[in-house]
């Protein structure tokens, strides 16, 4: 008999072991060296019987077959037509940092230099010069990101309440145009009017330290804590949160950190799959406009500087600068040390810039537990 | 009713494609049975019930996972969405030409072709098409359009900034007015400079000289050769006006451009079912002949009449014949992967059989605005005929103007004539292999408007499935063969700067 993964699991193997990725119930499984030399065999239709391969039967990962079967995998859209010259970029976030300036002066601001592991989601002041964009350029820059037809956008600042009527009069021309548009508040800066106002025309992101100061039903959280923290919060499990360690080095981590553990790969979808095929998982078709018109990878990479679109548009930026962009946006986890190696490489995520600032190296790798050379998690 | 598709690979299995989902599974008959008691509602546990005298009750659990597990995405279910035939709306056709089309423009350089070759759709043979002329395209013409084609582009760029805009030269035989290639090369160069443009011409190549040759490789031209094998089979096909072959001439105009190595040379070849396909396929290895590209069967849309010279023994020979080069190549394809030059073999049966698998998209719904059939939506790109007016591609006859030099493209216009296209579309919304029609355009057209869809498709449900199978067979044998193809085949094109259709 011949046993063949189902059309919907994907065997992605590491150089030690394998794992099978169902994308359509989501789960990853992980497999150890002699499973793995088995599916790797009977996925070449070399015809094989065992009891390891009746349990993934019943898990309905796969069947035999009394011939040898040409399964046709499960994907989405063509293949032919995405691999044609001259396709468009596929921009699906950008983060539009509309002001720069804040009267707090939070520990974990990116201000400070100090290193954040989801910094991306919360707002920054930046120590940076220049003369913050006019409201009339974000509005081009909106008109402009939605010809590229770009999906979602992220609204941050510095604190944007010190420009709130810049801010609405941005949202409002913005309203409509996106499939989605977050914006990032501090707690503080969060009120029954806001979010009143925000009521189907941004999804609230809340910076905030402890989750019990604020109710909000709609609100997505970003809490950040020191990692040697972690452990102790009781608060965490209860909202819709995302958790933002923040640290100067990350030096000294404790065990069973979703940074660090087996706890840092994500339930996989079957979009984001494909995703991390081609792009890397975070940075891959994304863009960020810095409050002077900077353009860069991420809000965190502040050294990378694509180009600057405060006196040109921004599709120039993608007309001229295609190998700059394919350099980040491209990135997927093949392209990272010790990633590339590993089976889970397309269902990991993986902040880039946080890695970099560890590392000093753009494809470098700090946070992770696993050793894919021996399939153990330490 | 919506009916399960079978088809069988050659070693005998079975397999169930899915309209839903564009893909196929490997099937058996207990499959079918649970996919019966889901459609029914049945639980886990009821369909154990019902199913085990007759089957073992691991193999019912296994198959009603896995039923349930798809339907998320409605596959295996008995109804089938309806498609959407209201005319589409003119801004978000332009909207979608800006970010997606305008990938070449082709200027038709002139009707005039000093060759009468029999299949030509200028020839008596085609009833929807118009004859020969002797219209050139004046240089005036041609600059509007290419005014009007940089004029798109600059608006369209802000929709997609790595769009690699190409113009290419057609005919009837281009070469006939070389001057006007030229023009409008140096043209492009002075006043467009700021655009990397890819040049393509597809000619005869018998008007070939140096300095012709010259001009095209300096300007990186892709060169199409029509080219349909050795003399035998060529000549019997492609000829002067006065009845003579045009082989020899053209192999020896080739051989300048061959013998400086230049890579963007290409053959399009024509068959029909008088050739020697064990020929052809020998013939398109050599070096001296510029590698293969597309080869195709003469056209049978727009009214054919050409195959009318043929005898049902021809046809049974050609069909015999095609069997043997299929299985051949299936053999061959055992423990062997794709050569660096693609072969006749390959074209014919390993591309068609990664196409008739990955062409299909997948998955997603079709786009908004072209709800089903393989039909590019008009302004993709764009074919302009001597006299000035725009049309969705060389294919298609002239019935359906979509704007002109003077007026630029009309997006109103072609947002009609979809709107109209779409109307006969009637068997299509119960069609059983929607997500992978072929169809495009030109099957529907004749002089006057389009013919519905329940005239132009009989039997397209086993003519998928006979690709289908033909795919799966070789699948089967080597499944890397068949996923690496079509990357591979863009790769080649990409380097000829073949645009293709
Ligand atoms: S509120 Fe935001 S921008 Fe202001 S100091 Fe705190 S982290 Fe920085
Ligand atoms: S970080 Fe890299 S090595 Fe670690 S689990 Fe993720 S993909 Fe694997
Ligand atoms: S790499 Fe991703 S997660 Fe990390 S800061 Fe940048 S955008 Fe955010
Ligand atoms: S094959 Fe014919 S009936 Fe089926 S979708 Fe295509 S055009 Fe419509």
């Amino acid at each position: 008999m011949y046993f063949r993964l189902n059309p919907e699991c994907y065997f992605i193997k590491g150089s030690r072991c394998g794992a099978i990725y169902d994308l359509i119930e989501g789960n990853i499984y992980a497999l150890d060296s002699e499973e793995t030399k088995l599916v790797e065999s009977c996925e070449k239709n070399v015809e094989k019987e065992n009891k390891i391969l009746e349990n993934l039967k019943k898990l309905c990962l796969g069947n035999f077959y009394d011939k040898r079967a040409y399964i046709e995998k499960l994907r989405l859209g063509s293949p032919i037509e995405e691999s044609q010259p001259g396709h468009p970029p596929q921009l699906n976030r950008a983060f539009l940092e509309i002001n720069n300036s804040c009267n707090r002066n939070c520990w974990f601001c990116g201000y400070h230099g100090i290193k954040r592991s989801w910094g991306c989601m919360g707002c920054n002041k930046w120590n940076e010069d220049g003369e913050t964009l006019t409201t009339e350029r974000w509005k081009e820059i909106i008109d402009e990101l939605k010809r590229l037809d770009c999906k979602d956008i992220f609204i941050t600042g510095g604190d944007l309440i010190l420009a709130w009527d810049k801010t609405m009069d941005i949202l409002d021309y913005a309203d409509g145009k996106f499939r989605k548009i977050y914006i990032t508040l501090h707690e503080q800066s969060f009120s029954e009017k806001i979010v009143k106002y925000l009521t189907d025309k941004a999804q609230p992101i809340v910076q905030t330290e402890h989750l019990d100061s604020i109710q909000s039903e709609d609100s997505i959280f970003l809490l950040t804590v020191r990692p040697e923290e972690f452990k102790n919060r009781k608060d965490i499990n209860s909202k819709k949160v995302m958790i933002d360690f923040v640290s100067e080095d990350f030096s000294s981590l404790p065990p069973d950190m979703p940074l660090t553990s087996k706890r840092k790969l994500a339930k996989e979808s079957m979009y984001q799959f494909f995703h991390n095929i081609k792009y890397h998982p975070c940075i891959g078709n994304t863009l960020t406009i810095s409050h002077t018109g900077k353009v860069l990878p991420c809000p965190m990479m502040r050294n990378h500087v694509l180009g600057n679109i405060r006196d040109r548009e921004l599709y120039t930026l993608f007309e001229n600068g295609k190998e700059e962009i394919d350099k980040f946006w491209n990135l997927t986890l093949d392209n990272i040390e010790k990633c590339r190696d590993c089976e889970f490489r397309y269902a990991c995520n993986n902040c880039r810039a946080l890695e970099e600032k560890l590392t000093g190296k753009l494809t470098g790798k700090r946070l992770c537990n696993y050793e894919p050379e021996e399939g153990k998690w330490l | 009713m919506k009916k399960i598709m079978k088809f069988y690979s050659k070693s005998g299995m079975e397999y169930v494609y899915d309209n839903t989902t564009g893909l196929s599974f490997p099937s058996t008959s207990l499959m079918e049975r649970v996919i019966q008691e889901v459609q029914g509602n049945l639980s886990e546990e009821e369909t154990v019930e019902r199913l085990k005298s007759d089957f073992n009750e691991e193999e019912i659990l296994f198959w009603y996972n896995f039923v349930n597990k798809w339907s998320k995405f409605k596959a295996f279910s008995s109804t089938q969405a309806q498609i959407s035939v209201e005319k589409p709306d003119a801004e978000d056709v332009k909207e979608w030409i800006l970010r997606e089309g305008l990938n070449q423009l082709t200027l038709c350089a002139t009707e005039d072709c000093n060759f009468r070759c029999k299949y030509c759709i200028y020839s008596d043979n085609y009833e929807y098409s118009s004859g020969y002329s002797h219209k050139y395209m004046d240089f005036e013409t041609a600059k509007k359009a290419l005014d009007h084609y940089f004029s798109l582009l600059e608006e369209a760029k802000r929709y997609n900034p790595w769009r690699e805009p190409a113009v290419g030269f057609y005919g009837g035989e281009p070469l006939l007015n070389f001057k006007l290639v030229k023009r409008c090369v140096e043209y492009i160069k002075k006043e467009y400079s700021n655009y990397k443009i890819l040049y393509t011409i597809t000619t005869n190549a018998s008007l070939m000289n140096k300095e012709k040759a010259d001009f095209l490789m300096q300007h990186n031209f892709g060169i199409a050769v029509s080219l349909d094998g050795p003399e035998e089979e060529h000549d019997r096909n492609r000829v002067y006006a006065n009845g003579k072959g045009t082989f020899k001439d053209i192999m020896k105009k080739v051989s300048y451009v061959m013998e400086k190595g230049y890579e963007k040379i290409s053959s399009l070849a024509i068959f029909d079912w008088k050739s020697d396909l064990f020929n052809l396929q020998e013939f398109f290895d050599r070096e001296d002949v510029p590698r293969l590209t597309i080869i195709s069967v003469v056209n049978t849309d727009m009214g054919c009449n050409y195959y009318k010279q043929f005898s049902k023994e021809d046809f049974q020979c050609h069909f015999e014949q095609m069997k043997k080069a299929k299985q051949h190549y299936v053999e061959y394809l055992i423990g062997n992967n794709l050569k660096k030059r693609t072969s006749v073999f390959d074209l014919l049966f390993g591309l068609s059989a990664a196409r008739s698998i990955f062409q299909t998209p997948f998955v997603l719904d079709p786009s908004p605005i072209m709800p089903c059939t393989s039909s590019c939506i008009p302004g993709r790109k764009l074919y302009v005929d001597v006299d000035g007016r725009f049309h969705t591609c060389e294919r298609i006859n002239k019935a359906f103007p979509i704007g002109d030099v003077e007026k630029g493209l009309d997006f109103e216009r072609i947002a009609e004539m979809m709107g109209n296209y779409f109307q006969h579309l009637d068997s299509c919304s119960n069609c059983g292999v929607r997500r992978m029609c072929d169809k495009c355009y030109c099957a529907f057209v004749t002089d006057k408007g389009f013919l519905s869809s329940s005239q132009v498709c009989k039997d397209v449900e086993a003519s998928i499935a006979n690709s289908l199978s033909d795919a799966f067979t070789i699948g089967e044998i080597n499944p890397e063969f068949l996923e690496n193809f079509s990357s591979n085949y863009n790769r080649t094109l990409k380097k000829l700067e073949f645009v293709e259709d």
